[in-house]
């Protein structure tokens, strides 16, 4: 009867056996690797967890590991650690330290609150940073809510709050063991996370986003005896001593923040690029917690600013964009094929961008695959543009942020000298806005001002295309879009047309001096380095003229 | 939750459809048909929890109205004498008798003795392969076939079944050469058919149709002819709704399940049915829930409502099968060559070059054939696991010889459906040249404003009328001879067709001929083909693949040899990776909603 059965329905019991594994499979891993999955029994089936999994590398005999990411996270550990092992400065200590600490912090999961042996040592920093990694990826929220503690105050996490006095002290305690670990160079760093360090030169290694405090910086520079973290160190202040905008720089135009009426006018669909670029504290730090001075340094100074100027299409020739598909169809469709740098792939988020090697194309080669975090090592880009955010809309807006304000950091680190554009995300068309809960223009409008925040006016800038595709309702009008959400070929020329219109030129001297200080302190081992930036300014030196 | 109405859905094959299987088969037959009505009331619920009231609401309106057109079609019966055996005479069986009959004259398929010849051929190279007959129509066929020998065998098998048989597997052709044979025979019964059809024909020609029958008003007829024109109303309000205002207040499967209580209808008023259908059985034929969203269009008697058949593990792994290879056409073809597709959109098309714009019609055409076609497997496929016959909605189209070919092949239930209800009744071929074209247009303008309500379904309907009127009459000779014609047709106007159909924007539709034409617009050619060549490498597989399946050898063989290890083993992994798709898609329908 049985063998009856079998020959009758071979393929029944094929899928049935098959069926069971999967099954058996996905219940044994659902609180283990598929913790992240959301599933409702009732309506999904626990296989296709397995399935779900499979697209994401994660598989029931746990996560596939993807270095690029793994090494980003260390990137940002390490970055961390630095930070909080460098300042001795008082005025900003309580409020920063605090902070460094718990971003160093961003390596343990947030479930378990190892704060008390944390910040010992670097290998500890670097360590859960795997362990974050691999729940990380399953488990997008939890990391949100270790991250976001860079951010000073509780603002968005309530529960933040209550660490912050242990953080303090934790902070303090760290920082002198951070920077005792440091002090006798780099060896020690070097030893625990070999890739990184040995890959990086070492001002790439060292280069932050410290421009936002000069005082740290100093004080670093002043206490810190190795040469070659010293020199890196004083390239930073170079910059930074010429930030509050002097010679080199074009006379920068000053915002105040005024948060109401800035608050409506980001609201406000369309807001022309300059005026998105303001911070938008109300965002940050809603209802009455704004502080008087914003304690992490990737924040602007607010309101000061470079002109947004037109430019022609040689400043692109060393420039590099990374985004997503958006940003793909720019390279496809638009004139910027062949005179500028992209790396760029559908389905890209800040979530997978250090994950797998992307398309990347540059001017003269072709097509060839890179993962973003050697493309920005290979070569020293003046501009990098940042676009990435559609894909994000279905997931926190929190979340989105931190991870965004990491890939900034990652890019700050690796090309010290780069303009960074952050490019506000594209809004859709109405049609398509309409009957999507997701995809919609509030969802963007909200992350747009989160992101305008990142600009600081000095190296970090804010643009927003949306200015110049949008209507007067703020949405892309449907004849740009044929899918509501990607322009059509014809439509990128807009796109170009807006990055050559706002750009930000820095007077050569600007390139040149901190690069000059850089290599006759580093001598030979950092040349290799600077030939590496790109050459000329040539085109861009139409000397930049005061607004 | 909302995808357990589609078929491909990890929600529809690992939780709907397990469940409904279970109690279907362990509920005791008198209550089969109340299981599928309460099953596929809960799935259309699922799909469109407010519209499923308006389900509800013309499934009894039309059984209430089906009684006075069951009366209709018993007071007309004895004078007509259309059924020869009504006694073992399935309605099934009357409809293909029928529409055997009437395939040769019906203009619409008068074209089959044209080809004839490549059709036979065709038979040749597969006449091992089955397309057969589930048992029981094998037995009532039989019955029927001691008179209408060569006349049923032709039938024209809107459904072919496979089955295995003494482990034997034969093929039947759909257009077996017989047909031909059957054509004087066929005329006896036609007569009735044509007459009684004609009031369902649409509720003008209803009108009319009532004012020619005799002048002694036949009892039940204003009921038939009420239900009739409620359906049309009904159908009619909701598509001018739709195209005024919102598309999304079309209801979930309405042209597909008026579509079918209009057939119920009709096959009542002509006295198709032996038995009076009951309340639960017209209910479940109504919302079964395989076809309530996207057809098949199938005829009552072409299910077993009225004598549920008996639990068969052959039928469950038949349906299997059948439910395997039609997700795999849909996640993996269909759902694949859809993104290309999209992808052109996309680039817009005054930007694409004119080899990317015929790259881009052929992909439409393939996501529009495995999509529907492997959506009507799975359908028919869970039908047949519940112990229905194999209701086939896609004969190998894509292996026709010319346009009208293609269409007896192509969404087969709804030509039927056409020519059996407006056709026929509006005279069919037997009325001159004039009257057949001018019956051939309505039939065809219909079946595009069916399909949508902007213009460009209007013009598809019409241009693929005309086509077919040239192939009927100018062009006729010229298919019979070089059989070479038809197929250039079947490969060349057919994806041109569907470009109309695919593009609903007239503007955007001219400039997609304009790039697929460019001495239309003056462009010389020579554009830069960089394009196709990009995405002609990325999607080049799926062309290959969709290809290989557009063979219809191909397709049978598996079929045939569905129980041969390695193609059970290549069907779990089709199954698998089908799933993989789906569950990762849940929710998009596309998966390019990655950005």
């Amino acid at each position: 009867m049985k063998k009856n059965h079998k020959l009758r329905s071979p393929l029944l019991i094929s899928i049935l056996v098959t069926g069971a594994v999967f099954c058996a499979a996905g219940i044994a891993g659902k609180n283990t690797v598929y913790a992240g999955y959301a599933q409702d029994p009732v309506f999904e089936p626990y296989l296709s967890l397995v399935f779900k999994g499979a697209a994401d590398e994660v598989y029931p005999w746990g996560a596939k590991e993807s270095a690029g990411a793994q090494e980003a996270m260390q990137l940002l550990a390490q970055q961390s650690a630095e930070e909080a092992g460098s300042p001795e400065d008082k005025e900003a200590a309580e409020v920063k330290e605090p902070i460094n600490n718990k971003t160093a912090e961003n390596g343990k999961t947030a479930g378990e609150n190892k704060s008390a042996e944390d910040g010992e040592t670097e290998k500890d920093d670097s360590d859960p940073s795997k362990d974050e990694k691999i729940t990380g990826e399953n488990e997008p929220a939890e990391d949100t809510e270790a991250e976001e503690e860079n951010e000073p105050a509780g603002e968005k996490e309530p529960a933040g709050e209550k660490e912050t006095a242990e953080d303090i002290k934790q902070a303090e305690e760290k920082s002198e063991t951070a920077s005792q670990q440091k002090d006798p160079g780099n060896d020690s760093a070097g030893q625990q996370i070999p890739e990184s360090m040995e890959e990086l030169p070492d001002s790439v290694v060292l280069g932050e986003e410290e421009e936002g405090s000069p005082d740290t910086v100093q004080s670093a520079a002043a206490e810190a005896d190795a040469a070659a973290a010293a020199s890196a160190q004083e390239m930073k202040e170079q910059i930074i001593v010429e930030k509050p905008g002097e010679k080199h720089i074009p006379a920068p135009v000053v915002y105040t923040i005024d948060s109401g009426g800035i608050t409506e006018a980001v609201c406000n669909p369309v807001v022309p690029a300059i005026e998105y670029g303001n911070v938008n504290r109300g965002y940050l730090f809603p209802n009455s917690q704004i502080p008087e001075k914003d304690p992490d340094p990737i924040f602007a100074e607010n309101g000061i600013y470079y002109p947004l100027r037109e430019v022609d299409d040689s400043y692109f020739a060393d420039a590099l964009f990374i985004g997503d598909s958006r940003t793909q169809g720019l390279y496809l469709y638009s004139e910027m094929k062949g005179r500028t740098t992209f790396i760029a792939k559908e389905s890209v988020s800040v979530f997978n961008i250090f994950d797998k090697a992307l398309p990347f194309y540059a001017p003269g080669q072709g097509e060839v695959r890179k993962t973003v975090l050697d493309a920005l090592r290979e070569k020293q880009y003046r501009k990098v543009y940042v676009s990435v955010g559609v894909n994000e809309l279905g997931s926190a807006a929190a979340e989105y942020f931190t991870r965004f304000k990491d890939l900034i950091r990652i890019v700050r680190q690796l090309q010290p000298d780069a303009i960074i554009y952050v490019q506000g995300i594209m809004h859709v068309t109405g049609s398509y806005a309409q009957k999507n809960a997701v995809y919609n223009n509030t969802n963007i409008v909200e992350r747009n001002k989160a992101l305008a925040t990142l600009a600081n006016g000095h190296d970090i800038f804010y643009i927003d295309l949306n200015s110049a595709v949008c209507d007067a309702e703020g949405n892309i009008p449907a004849e740009l879009a044929y899918d509501g959400v990607h322009l059509k070929a014809s439509s990128y020329k807009l796109w170009h047309q807006f990055l050559r219109e706002n750009a930000i030129v820095r007077s050569e001297a600007d390139w040149q001096e901190p690069k000059a200080e850089a290599a006759a302190q580093e001598g030979a081992a950092e040349d290799a380095v600077l030939e590496n930036t790109p050459g000329g300014e040539e085109a861009v030196s139409q000397a930049p003229v005061a607004e | 939750m909302q995808n357990i109405v589609l078929l491909s859905s990890t929600a529809f094959i690992f939780r709907f459809l397990p469940v409904f299987l279970i109690v279907y088969w362990i509920a005791p037959k008198k209550l089969r048909n109340a299981v599928i009505y309460f099953g596929s009331i809960v799935f259309y619920a699922a799909g469109s929890p407010i519209f499923v009231l308006l389900l509800i609401l013309l499934t009894l309106l039309n059984y209430m109205l089906g009684v006075f057109s069951w009366q209709f079609g018993r007071a007309k019966l004895p004078e007509e004498g259309a059924d020869p055996d009504p006694r073992n005479h399935s309605e099934g069986e009357t409809d293909q008798e029928e529409n055997g009959h009437l395939l040769p004259n019906a203009g619409f398929d008068e074209e089959a003795g044209q080809h004839h010849e490549p059709e036979s051929m065709l038979k040749a190279d597969n006449e091992d392969w089955l397309i057969d007959i589930a048992d029981k129509i094998e037995l009532q066929t039989k019955n029927i076939s001691g008179e209408t020998d060569a006349a049923e065998k032709t039938a024209p098998a809107r459904s072919s079944y496979i089955e295995q048989r003494s482990g034997k597997w034969q093929f039947r052709s759909s257009t077996d050469p017989k047909s031909i044979t059957s054509a004087g025979r066929s005329v006896r019964s036609e007569g009735p058919a044509a007459h009684s059809a004609a009031p369902s024909a649409a509720s003008a020609s209803a009108a009319s149709a009532a004012s020619k029958t005799p002048a002694a008003p036949v009892k039940g007829e204003m009921g038939f002819v009420w239900a009739v024109a409620l359906d049309i109303a009904v159908l009619i309000v909701f598509k001018v709704v739709a195209l005024k205002w919102n598309a999304e207040l079309f209801p979930l499967g309405l042209s597909f399940y008026i579509f079918k209580m209009i057939s119920y209808q009709a096959d009542l008023a002509m006295g198709k049915l032996e038995k009076q259908p009951s309340f639960m059985q017209t209910a479940a034929y109504f919302t079964l829930f395989t076809q309530v969203t996207q057809g098949p269009i199938m005829r009552f008697g072409e299910g077993n409502f009225a004598e549920p058949a008996k639990f068969s593990l052959d039928k469950l792994e038949e349906g299997l099968v059948y439910v395997v290879l039609g997700l795999g056409m849909k996640t993996l073809l269909a759902d694949r060559i859809a993104i290309l597709w999209n992808e052109i959109g996309k680039i817009g098309y005054e930007s694409i070059s004119t080899g990317l714009a015929w790259l881009g019609a052929y992909s439409y055409t393939f996501e529009l054939y495995f999509d529907f076609w492997g959506y009507s497997l799975i359908a028919a496929g869970v039908t047949v696991m519940m112990g229905f016959p194999f209701i086939e909605n896609f004969r190998h189209p894509y292996a026709a010889v010319g346009i009208g070919d293609f269409y007896r092949r192509w969404h087969a239930t709804l030509g039927s459906w056409f020519r059996d209800y407006i056709y026929i009744p509006l005279g069919g071929s037997r009325e001159g040249k004039l009257k057949t074209i001018r019956n051939l247009m309505v039939v065809w303008v219909l079946t595009g404003l069916w399909h949508g309500g902007t213009l460009n379904f209007l013009i598809w309907g019409v241009v693929v009328g005309i086509m077919i009127v040239l192939e009927k009459y100018p062009l006729k000779p010229v298919l019979k001879h070089v059989p070479m014609f038809g197929r250039l047709e079947t490969w060349i106007l057919i994806p041109l067709s569907w470009v109309i159909f695919a593009i609903s924007d007239l503007p955007q539709l001219w400039l997609y001929f304009t790039r697929l034409f460019p001495m239309l617009s003056g462009t010389p050619v020579g554009q830069e083909m960089s394009d196709l060549i990009r995405l002609g490498s990325l999607y080049w597989p799926y062309f290959a693949a969709a290809l290989v399946l557009c063979v219809p050898g191909v397709f049978k063989w598996i079929l045939k040899n569905r129980r041969h290890p390695l193609i059970v083993l290549a069907l779990t992994a089709l199954f698998w990776v089908s799933v993989y798709y789906s569950a990762n898609m849940s929710g998009n329908t596309f998966m390019y909603l990655n950005f």
